[in-house]
């Protein structure tokens, strides 16, 4: 019992005695304020604002301030690094009370406010305001598996009534959903990109490291000249050649990995239920057209940003330096080997890209004009777009720089646009099938297009490092 | 004789139309600290790029230990360290995970070596977690020399090391470089424009110039024996001087004459010249060779 007091009053002096220097200092004061602050004005703010709701303003209240906890024991604790060395236990003990604390309050009252108030979505907004908070305060998503459980009960709720596209347009359905995919977006995150690096090969690191350990330690060589091959090295080598195919990734930058497509995909949720909720929140009137405006823009933007930018090669053209030293590192894989990581890099990128597009087209229209028939006609636009992929595949070899030059991409513009275009006018009116047969179509071409462009790459002579720019 | 570790043959290559090696040879031997000089252009980042094949050449072979730069096995590749012209690498990782990744792709690491460096070279445990996209310039070349140098590298290829590094991180590079890496008898070429870092740690000196090896020789030796000989025209221009390296005629009728002679050679010449007051003989600083041989 001593100790459990004698710890408690070690945590609260951790609280508030922490050693603050500068900005900080009054950065931790405005937090505090805005602590004090937070509760009052989100229950004014529905009280006064949202008059219909005004009956939900005090449990709102109590979500909205729960999930602001995380965020302020967070910019305590990265303001306070020294701090945290110094008593890590109590620090770490201290986030973890404040933590289970808010995520306490904001699942039994999120729940039970969601049937209280089915159709409204605020509670999602508390729940993704706190998980938020929480992963970027102290890199743990406390708040999924509960918050996984509460959505997905409400969604079947919701949508064993009626059909998928009722659910849909309704305003509950579509944050249930929205939130859903959030979740497990954030999940596939959390096993491929943690914060501050790739799980997977951290994992690799960790379990290289543990052999290097078991191993005899005499058996390890002391110095770069005495390096010889016998069965220890050998084995440590096929170990870690196995490991460096995987590692071989890192060396093009941690968005060739797939789970990248997913923390973008993040951010563009996150996007349209913001969108959503301003549109929500302001219905009918100015703000809700230029909200509308600004979202029919943006996905306008996105899908030119698709056609003309090529990110993928740009991007991968930047990490020469990195697979210089890859390259001469010791058990690194072979040129060929990183040359088809390169491809399957490059194809998966661009993907990535398409996808990303896609899903804001997709998200848009579910936001402004949540019909099938738009969802199809973007779909189908989309589609046509996917040929594109096929431009980074290129010889590298013969490249000056690893940038699929702007006058090709015009060509493509030209071949699959104008075209489709042309489609398009002639098939506005027709049935949906005719679009997505045009979809269709386009698929299969740019599958046949990328397996071409893929073996001429794989078959062209090794350029490593890609991207060399040699003016 | 021992055999060289690095045969460069006879290599070419150019960027576009422009060459910017021509017929390159050179050989290092075992133990050698090269520095190597140049121009801003001169050629010394692709030369060293192409050493260690992360450049194609046009023509010519470059070998490491014998075996063809496009082709290293394993074991090549664990003896040689490098250090790149661009700090600015694997921007997303921390410092912490650059060295575990590097770690992981090398048989030998020497950890004690590296938590050392990290400790003097100013990484504390905060550092050590920040992205490194986050880290000063100066603190990206520390940590890229700390990788070069981890794994206890029998060649070391310095691209211009210092270059970000303030004088007291110059110093302590230097220091490290001196007390550990040469005193393993590590084979050391490395780029620099900082030459009074050269003269503290080069036994010898390669000068670049239209694409080849213009001078190369010991440092000291060549600081005792560099002079540069000025007079005029009408006695100098014919005559034969041993060493010669450099001669110019400039406008006002006099002749300079850059040579490595040794004092024997001198006194020959002084001799020969009767005694003339019109000559001029001085010895040169490094600074001093730099301009006469790049130029």
């Amino acid at each position: 019992m001593r100790n459990i007091s004698s710890e408690m009053r070690a945590i609260w002096n951790c609280a508030f005695a922490m050693k603050y220097k500068g900005i900080y200092k009054y950065w931790l004061w405005f937090l505090f304020s805005l602590t004090l602050i937070v509760p009052f004005s989100s229950w004014y703010i529905t009280k006064n604002i949202h008059n219909s709701i005004g009956s939900i303003s005090i449990p709102f209240s109590i979500l909205f301030t729960s999930a602001w906890l995380p965020l302020l024991s967070g910019s305590v604790r990265q303001n306070s690094a020294a701090n945290a060395r110094l008593v890590p236990h109590l620090h770490t003990r201290l986030i973890q009370l404040v933590s289970a604390f808010a995520l306490l309050g904001i699942t039994v009252a999120s729940y039970f406010f969601s049937f209280f108030y089915p159709s409204f979505g605020w509670c999602f907004v508390s729940l993704l305001l706190y998980t938020i908070g929480s992963g970027w305060a102290h890199g743990r998503q406390f708040g999924w598996p509960i918050a996984m459980v509460v959505l997905t009960h409400r969604i079947i709720i919701d949508s064993l009534p009626s059909n998928i596209s009722t659910a849909l347009t309704s305003d509950t359905a579509f944050f249930m959903w929205l939130a859903l995919g959030l979740l497990l977006g954030a999940l596939f995150i959390k096993f491929t990109f943690p914060h501050g690096g790739d799980r997977s090969w951290q994992i690799q690191l960790r379990a290289l490291n543990q052999v290097m350990q078991t191993k005899d330690p005499f058996a390890i060589p002391k110095d770069a000249s005495s390096l010889t091959f016998i069965p220890y090295n050998r084995a440590l080598q096929a170990a870690c050649a196995k490991h460096s195919r995987n590692l071989a990734v890192l060396v093009l930058g941690p968005n060739l990995h797939w789970g990248a497509l997913l923390s973008q995909f993040l951010f563009v949720i996150i996007g349209a239920i913001l969108l959503k909720t301003l549109l929500i929140v302001f219905p009918a009137s100015n703000l809700s057209g230029f909200f509308s405006g600004f979202g029919k823009t943006a996905c306008c933007i996105l899908i030119i940003m698709q056609l003309t930018a090529q990110n993928a090669a740009i991007q991968f053209s930047k990490t020469r330096t990195e697979q210089s030293l890859y390259r001469l590192s010791a058990f690194a894989i072979s040129s060929k080997l990183l040359n088809q990581r390169l491809a399957f890099g490059l194809v998966r990128s661009a993907l990535q890209g398409f996808f990303l597009t896609w899903g804001v087209a997709l998200m848009c229209s579910l936001i402004i004009d949540p019909s099938y028939n738009m969802m199809v006609i973007i779909t189908t636009i989309c589609t046509l777009t996917l040929p594109f992929v096929c431009l980074y595949l290129r010889d590298y070899s013969r490249e000056v720089m690893m940038n699929a030059g702007y006058a090709k991409a015009w060509q493509y513009l030209g071949i699959f646009i104008m075209p489709s275009a042309v489609i398009f006018m002639l098939t506005i009116s027709a049935p949906l099938s005719a679009w997505l047969i045009i979809a269709a179509s386009s698929i299969v071409l740019s599958a046949i297009l990328i397996t071409y462009r893929w073996r001429k790459m794989i078959a062209a002579p090794v350029a490593f490092p890609a991207g060399r720019i040699e003016m | 004789m021992i055999a060289p570790i690095v045969q460069v043959a006879s290599i070419s290559k150019s960027f576009s139309a422009q060459p910017v090696l021509c017929s390159l040879t050179w050989d290092i031997h075992p133990g050698q600290v090269i520095g190597l000089l140049g121009r801003n252009g001169a050629g010394k980042s692709t030369l060293m790029e192409c050493m260690l094949g992360l450049r194609e050449i046009d023509s010519g072979s470059i070998t490491i230990y014998g075996e063809d730069v496009a082709d290293f096995s394993e074991a090549t590749r664990a003896r040689i360290g490098y250090v790149p012209q661009t700090a600015e690498l694997f921007d997303w990782l921390t410092p912490n995970q650059l060295l575990d990744y590097f770690k992981a792709l090398y048989p030998h690491w020497n950890t004690t070596k590296v938590e050392n460096l990290l400790s003097r070279w100013g990484f504390d445990q905060l550092k050590r977690e920040k992205r490194i996209n986050k880290l000063s310039g100066g603190e990206k070349q520390r940590l890229s020399i700390i990788r070069a140098l981890a794994h206890d590298p029998q060649l070391l290829i310095l691209d211009e090391p210092v270059s970000s590094l303030d004088p007291i991180g110059r110093r302590e590079f230097l220091r490290e470089l001196i007390g550990d890496v040469i005193e393993r008898d590590t084979t050391v070429i490395f780029s620099t424009h900082i030459l009074s870092d050269l003269e503290r740690i080069a036994l010898d000196v390669a000068f670049l110039k239209d694409g080849q090896i213009a001078l190369q020789a010991n440092l000291d030796e060549l600081m005792e024996n560099a002079r540069r000989i000025v007079g005029p025209s009408k006695i100098l221009q014919h005559m034969p001087i041993s060493g010669e390296l450099r001669r110019t005629t400039s406008a006002d009728g006099s002749t300079c004459v850059i040579a490595r002679t040794n004092e024997e050679e001198i006194g020959a010449l002084t001799k020969n010249l009767n005694g003339s007051n019109d000559i001029r003989i001085e010895g040169l600083s490094l600074e001093d060779l730099f301009v006469e041989v790049t130029q």
